[in-house]
């Protein structure tokens, strides 16, 4: 076969299909550890599949793990910033001052989720310990000790798929690490 | 240990157990993703069709431009031409030429004749 049909062969909806059906359960529990709320995580690994396809299908395989990871990141990014919005908003209309949130951005913790009940069944009680521990790091620091350690990017592909320098990486992961290692080590 | 090999041993020991929590996804949650899957590959279909539409949109602007200049160029060769099948027994008669140039000449006798 040629190679330009060896390629093309490389982009039919199969591979990608693969690629997806290969990906999805580690982006979701990404994506859930960022919002804490299953339907959003599942709203953010839709929009990035729908992305990928519609933008970059045509791009070579090799290209499609980074390209997700980014589209993933962004769109968490995305859906922090809205819920940031949500929260003032709700805090403005509430009739008591509830828990004083900071005004912060991504270095801060995202807002502790809601289990599912069903979500939570077979897991053992470290391991829901160790969702919640990860949940609790603000998101940059989780979002880059996910991708580090869970995913395996070096700092450089971190970097790029969050699109932060490659000495935040570093800095974030290294903190992370600390403090995971603070709260888990008699749980792990 | 070092501190180092210490480290290692936790954060596998945390990836391990991010891996398992993959593996215990509900029924629900896998469903859903099966869903999403498949409808951001129907764009795929989708994206094939929408392709072809400009070239589709070229085609058609196309024949209706074939048609409208065809119209009007029957138009015009009917309006310069009125009766094209009118010429026809005049190019498949057999007479001499000369009886159609002195047509007129004959037509006038033949009143003549009538009015005398």
């Amino acid at each position: 076969m040629s190679s330009a049909g060896q390629r093309a062969k490389d982009r039919s909806p199969a591979n990608l299909d693969q690629f997806l059906a290969a990906n999805e359960r580690r982006a979701y529990r990404i994506c859930l550890l960022a919002t804490g709320q299953q339907a959003d995580a599942l709203d953010i690994v839709q929009d990035a599949m729908l992305k990928l396809v519609r933008h970059y299908a045509r791009r070579a395989p090799a290209e499609w793990p980074a390209l997700f990871h980014r589209i993933v990141q962004n769109t968490i990014k995305d859906w922090y910033r809205k819920e940031k919005v949500r929260r003032r908003w709700r805090s403005w209309f509430s009739t008591h001052d509830d828990d004083g949130e900071k005004e912060d951005g991504l270095e801060q913790h995202p807002q502790s989720g809601t289990h599912q009940p069903d979500e939570l069944t077979g897991q053992s009680m470290a391991m829901e310990h160790l969702d919640e521990q990860i949940r609790l790091l603000p998101l940059r620091q989780q979002q880059v000790f996910l991708l580090r350690q869970w995913e395996g990017l070096d700092v450089a592909a971190t970097a790029k798929a969050m699109g932060i320098s490659e000495g935040s990486v570093k800095t974030h992961y290294s903190r992370a690490v600390h403090k995971l290692r603070e709260t888990l080590e008699e749980h792990v | 240990m070092s501190k180092q090999q210490d480290d290692k041993e936790f954060l596998q020991q945390v990836s391990q157990q991010l891996d398992e929590s993959e593996q215990t996804l509900s029924a629900e949650v896998l469903s859903r993703l099966r869903q999403s899957r498949q409808q951001a590959l129907e764009q795929l279909d989708r994206k094939f069709y929408q392709g072809w539409r400009p070239l589709g949109a070229v085609a058609m602007v196309m024949s209706v431009l074939v048609i409208m200049i065809g119209l009007n160029f029957m138009q015009t060769d009917m309006i310069g031409h009125p009766d094209k099948l009118g010429d026809l027994p005049l190019l498949t008669a057999t007479e001499e030429f000369e009886l159609y140039d002195e047509l007129e000449f004959y037509q006038w006798l033949e009143f003549e004749e009538l009015a005398g």
